[in-house]
């Protein structure tokens, strides 16, 4: 562990997850161990043959988040969001920071932010009367100006935009500078970190504030993944096992507070890991998470060379794990490659709070930094759009982190 | 700009309601020509807003793997997204000279799909209406998801030509595609390409989002004078057309591009990029967040104020825009804000939303290269309040050497590009 390190550093971390509403709790629960998977509860999904989720249950949002008039214009991701930047302010310790016109923010996000719900069933309203069942895109557009009209707060309107938690987090904690949105999916989160080490790293932004959020849990999402053949049917995710049959949604917020060492030391910041190196590649065959270790192997390597580090170097793999068996089998395929054998201990957390999407990435570098390995340790994610991030995170405080 | 490697454009490509291709929109947008027109694609009749700048006129899509793209059915925001960055590729001589795939990154600006949520709104009607699941399933197609999503033009551009380096999708509203190709430049200045292919596409001509902007009040209801709806900085300005296309760029290493003898078509130079923190729909009336834009940019760039000389304008037509970006490019140039071009592109084709920072690049580059600054249509009565030197009614010839890019979206990211003509 480097005692001085340079460059950007993680002081703060933020989660909101189907096992807390916060980082301490998440913490606890994650400790203890079991699962936070259950039956959806969100919507009815009783006759749907995917009906298990790891929902975020007892969040109200009104009495943690600090405008409960914004609240109203969130949709669930934006709120989670909301929430984990502000866990993450208040673990970095930097409440009220004076450069904060300059701080970056990257928020891994996107589609999934709609409020699909309320917004198809608006349009579901719209449909034709006479509309014939296979004219899939008919819709009466003067029954949808009128539905529309009398029945959406105009400000409703806007939910539909993907940077919707970018544009919320950055007036909860009035971060002004570098950022972006990134297109959501199961590398994204990794994605953002690493465009916020990389903000931080050339001075672009003295710090930032970057991770995913997804809530992933509503019609839409459960029936297209579920059809798609990537749901477990019978509700269990189960990683790497010889039974598993298909992952689980899950939904959740991480953040990090990433800043320069310097400007951590001066204000009397712990920094409690960085990150050592990232890598990523894409694969243009089908639509879901890879089935070909290639992929997985070639960011893991493009990681460890921009972390200047060898396989043996590692304490940890994380896996992405999504519990759907030719990409666990992939994986599995990558890593033996990537380690020559000597695989390190393993960490494949989905079977607990589900896949997160688009805050996949975020939520298992959140905890990684909250529960270090002793040393250096690979965390993947990859994304049904054909991409696959890795990160190489290096702990820096000893022990694990309150 | 010390030893950063310098970033060349080698190559150009449009789709937008002004033509199907970079010089068609380019001639029709100094000749004056407007494309606001009423709807057609769908009948708006009792809409509150009737006018759109569509595109009306598309090139055959280059030669696709039908095999592989056909489960995909392109959009239109992927239609145009392919045929703009072929034509980007094809100006840059990519097709007869392709680099290594490993060293070519992607970075585009998109926005959601959302003609498809109509799609998905039937499946949807059907499931209510039966209260099962069940029947509805077989009526599911599973693509519709990642046909809806903002990054699925990045996936079939990766397809398309083949690419290997890093790739990002960049969703910020209007300030997409110039996020987009300032994400471009930061790959190429990092090491991370030596080529990136960037740009912006969007097709939001339909009625949910009509119904979505006309409910906020953001839209020019001018239905019965479409050709005068789009009117940026001008007095009677009520609101922005919504329009839609695609702009792309190939970037270069500038020691890659000149030892290849690649056209070099201008130079990227500077990216500032900023939020707001203000409000959902708003910008801040002291244009604070979209001065740091610019600040930030011309720092990146390592140039004064005074070195502008031309401003392509976000410049939607709405009221609030046009007067905070005015009061920001006051702050940001000074003094030397009244020796500084300042036109939209808006009022003759609209707002490509996600692609508008892509394509006004685009042009932008276009006024250095051929030293005429094209003209903001319908600015018969200049809002004092915005007292820029506006180019008006004619395209002003002038050897401008800089110019910049402004684009800021709704949620309120700010995003400002530094273009500069090539003088090698």
């Amino acid at each position: 562990m480097s005692a001085a390190p340079d460059g950007p550093v993680i002081t703060g971390v933020g989660m909101i997850t189907p096992l807390g509403l916060d980082r301490e709790a998440t913490l606890v629960r994650h400790d203890v161990g079991g699962t936070a998977i259950g039956p959806i509860e969100r919507f009815d999904a009783s006759d749907f043959p995917w009906s298990a989720a790891a929902e975020v249950r007892d969040f109200v949002p009104r009495k943690r988040l600090p405008d409960r008039k914004a609240v109203k214009l969130m949709s669930p991701p934006a709120r989670l969001a909301v929430a984990a930047a502000l866990d993450a302010r208040t673990h970095a310790g930097d409440v009220d920071p004076p450069d904060a016109r300059d701080g970056g923010l990257f928020v891994a996000a996107g589609y999934e932010t709609i409020d699909l719900d309320s917004v198809l069933r608006m349009m579901a309203a719209c449909r034709p009367e006479e509309a014939d069942a296979d004219a899939a895109d008919a819709i009466d557009v003067v029954r949808l100006w009128r539905e529309a009209r009398y029945r959406m707060n105009p400000l409703n309107a806007l939910k539909i935009l993907p940077n919707m938690a970018l544009a919320h987090v950055s007036i909860a904690l009035g971060l002004q500078g570098a950022n972006s949105s990134i297109g959501p999916h199961g590398a994204s989160g990794l994605q953002a970190l690493s465009d916020a080490r990389r903000a931080v790293g050339s001075g672009e932004a003295p710090f930032a504030v970057a991770g995913g959020t997804d809530s992933p849990i509503n019609v839409f999402m459960v029936s297209y993944f579920g059809v798609e053949g990537l749901l477990s049917p019978s509700g269990r995710c189960r990683p790497f096992a010889t039974d598993a049959d298909g992952t689980v949604p899950g939904e959740a917020a991480a953040m990090l507070w990433i800043e320069d060492a310097h400007r951590a030391a001066d204000r009397g910041a712990t920094a409690l890991a960085r990150i050592l190196g990232y890598g990523e590649a894409h694969h243009d065959g089908a639509y879901g998470p890879p089935v070909d270790s290639t992929v997985y192997r070639e960011a893991g390597e493009r990681a460890l060379a921009d972390a200047g580090l060898r396989a043996e170097d590692l304490r940890r793999w994380v896996a992405d794990g999504w519990g759907v068996p030719p990409s666990d089998r992939a994986e599995e395929e990558a890593a033996h490659g990537l380690f020559h054998g000597r695989i390190p201990p393993r960490r494949a957390g989905k079977a607990r709070y589900g896949h997160c999407f688009a805050a996949a990435g975020a939520v298992e570098v959140a905890l990684s930094v909250c529960q270090p390995a002793d040393g250096p340790e690979l965390i993947w994610g990859a994304g049904v759009d054909g991409s696959v991030a890795a990160v190489v995170l290096e702990p820096l405080s000893r022990g694990a982190v309150a | 700009m010390g030893d950063r490697h310098r970033v060349a454009v080698t190559g150009l490509g449009t789709v937008t309601p002004l033509g199907p291709d970079l010089s068609t929109s380019w001639d029709r947008l100094l000749a004056g020509d407007i494309a606001v027109d009423r709807i057609q694609a769908w009948d708006p009749s009792g809409f509150p807003v009737r006018i759109a700048a569509e595109v009306r006129e598309e090139r055959a899509l280059a030669a696709l793997d039908e095999d592989w793209v056909g489960p995909h059915r392109l959009d239109r925001r992927i239609r145009f997204a392919m045929q703009a960055a072929d034509e980007a590729w094809r100006m840059a001589g990519l097709h007869d000279d392709p680099p290594d795939a490993e060293r070519v990154g992607l970075s585009v600006g998109a926005e959601a799909g959302r003609k498809l949520l109509q799609k998905v709104s039937a499946d949807y009607a059907r499931w209510r209406h039966l209260d099962s699941l069940e029947p509805v399933l077989p009526h599911i197609d599973p693509h519709d998801y990642p046909r809806l999503q903002p990054w699925a033009p990045t996936r079939l551009l990766v397809r398309q030509f083949g690419i290997l380096g890093p790739s990002r999708t960049s969703s910020t509203a209007c300030t997409s595609g110039a996020q987009a190709l300032g994400r471009g430049l930061q790959m190429l200045r990092r090491g991370d390409a030596d080529v990136v292919l960037a740009g912006g596409t969007d097709a939001l001509v339909e009625a949910f989002m009509v119904t979505g902007f006309a409910l906020i009040s953001a839209l020019s209801e001018r239905n019965d004078d479409p050709r005068r709806a789009s009117r940026p900085f001008d007095l009677d300005r009520d609101g922005f057309v919504l329009a839609e296309g695609a702009g792309f760029a190939v970037l270069e290493d500038g020691e890659r591009a000149l030892a290849r003898g690649a056209p070099i078509l201008g130079w990227l130079s500077g990216y500032g990029s900023s939020l707001n923190a203000y409000r959902i729909t708003d910008s801040p009336p002291d244009g604070s967040g979209a001065y740091q834009a610019v600040r930030d940019a011309l720092r990146d760039a390592d140039l004064r104020p005074e070195q502008v000389d031309y401003v392509n304008a976000h410049g939607t037509s709405t009221v609030m825009n046009d007067l905070s970006e005015t009061r920001a490019l006051r702050r940001a140039f000074g003094d030397h804000c009244d020796r500084l071009a300042v036109s939209s592109n808006k009022g003759q084709m609209g707002h490509l939303v996600a692609a508008a920072g892509a394509v006004e690049a685009v042009f932008g580059w276009c006024a250095l290269r051929h030293g005429v600054l094209p003209a903001t249509a319908n600015l018969d009565r200049p809002d004092p309040q915005c007292d820029l030197d506006h180019v008006a009614g004619e395209p002003r010839r002038a050897a401008a050497r800089r110019a910049v890019s402004n684009s800021f979206g709704f949620g309120g990211s700010n995003a400002t590009l530094v273009l500069e003509r090539d003088e090698t």
